[in-house]
């Protein structure tokens, strides 16, 4: 189900096997500050031309969320820059969108505060977070940066994210037995599904 | 001399589906009824129906086909001067007027749409406990993966048991 696009996350990241948990943590985090996480993987079509399934979704998102800190060489010698061009349409977006995209929110991250200098220099100047690779610090970003940039008082804080995240995480494979999935198979639409129903009926179970 | 037009096809159908239409106002029902009657009968507007369809169209927050039947109506009213003949100068619409119909008829699909995509549409929501403490709410996804909804939800509470249990 759609939520309306001031509760919509956009999520730019890799979606390689390696940085998979990284991802799931920031879902999780979105997730559980009461945000719908949205990421080119949740469709699918073969017959949708990529770029456009991704400015159909920049344009539903208020908040982007952009991991940069794959912007490394591959095994041909050549960089990978799909999450900077992603970057660049949701900045162009809010520049000359509508009244409604120019109020869009961006978040930055790349795995050590200025290595984006060395090859993104143009976008100096606005806030670039560090996660270092690891994956309480980025669900400690995102909620941090979820909670200056709305004015919502229900966002609950950093380490019960953090709390919350690491139960889920070790009852992980258990919830995918029920399903005869492996934690590593999961895919994006199937985590954030069993996620919110798991933070849904923890919710309800505690009140 | 008294009018003999009818209401044509376009405007019947819609006046059909206004009637069926549960959430359509009285005042727009009483038209369509109007207008129906005189798809197929020489019947004329009574005065009563006359208002309420000028009412209809002065009234900027009226949908578009709710506008087409009160027009319609409102040409097969008993006193309704006969139509011009083609001879005579058609007088044109003002462009101020012209621009205020697009504006009201815009307006007016604005509304349906944002009414109808309302409904499909999670918003950023606060709940409140009985006390009146605000709790965040946790939205579905925008799409479920190939997992059953309700299948979900019972793994997930027996797991959550178990591990409260513990």
């Amino acid at each position: 189900m759609k939520a309306s696009y001031a509760a919509s996350v956009f999520i730019n990241c890799p979606f390689d096997r390696g940085y998979r948990p990284m991802l799931f943590a920031a879902a999780f985090a979105i997730l559980d500050c009461g945000y719908q996480p949205r990421c080119a993987q949740e469709e699918e079509d073969g017959g949708d031309v990529r770029v456009e399934k991704i400015k159909r979704m920049i344009q539903d998102c208020k908040f982007g969320l952009h991991d940069i800190s794959e912007t490394e060489l591959g095994d041909n010698g050549l960089p990978r820059f799909n999450m900077p061009f992603e970057l660049g349409l949701f900045l162009g977006a809010r520049h000359f969108g509508d009244h409604s995209q120019k109020g869009k929110v961006t978040l930055i991250v790349d795995r050590a505060q200025y290595r984006y200098q060395a090859f993104l220099s143009d976008i100096a100047g606005q806030d670039i977070r560090s996660h270092g690779g690891n994956v309480d610090t980025l669900i400690t970003v995102v909620r941090n940066w979820l909670s200056t940039a709305t004015k919502r008082k229900t966002i609950p804080g950093a380490a019960v994210i953090r709390q919350r995240h690491a139960d889920f995480t070790v009852q992980l494979p258990e919830l995918c037995a029920g399903f005869q999935l492996q934690p590593v198979d999961l895919l994006f639409n199937e985590y954030t599904q069993i996620a919110a129903s798991w933070l849904r009926l923890r919710d309800q179970a505690a009140t | 001399m008294a009018k003999q037009e009818k209401t044509s096809t376009r405007v019947a159908r819609t006046a059909s589906k206004t009637l069926a239409k549960p959430s359509a106002s009285p005042t727009v029902k009483s038209v369509a009824g109007s207008a129906l009657s005189q798809s197929r009968t020489g019947k004329a507007t009574s005065s009563k129906v006359a208002t309420r369809a000028s009412s209809v169209l002065r009234d900027t927050e009226s949908g578009s086909a709710a506008r087409s039947m009160a027009g319609s109506v409102l040409t097969q009213r008993r006193d309704a001067k006969t139509a011009p003949s083609k001879s005579s100068p058609k007088p044109k619409p003002s462009r101020s007027a012209k621009k205020a119909g697009k504006k009201a008829v815009k307006k007016a699909v604005k509304k349906e749409e944002s009414v109808a995509g309302a409904a499909l549409t999670q918003h950023v929501a606060t709940r409140r406990t009985a006390d009146g403490k605000p709790v965040r709410v946790v939205l579905t996804p925008y799409r479920g993966g190939s997992l059953r909804r309700d299948r979900v939800e019972s793994v997930v509470s027996t797991v959550l048991a178990r591990h409260k249990k513990k």
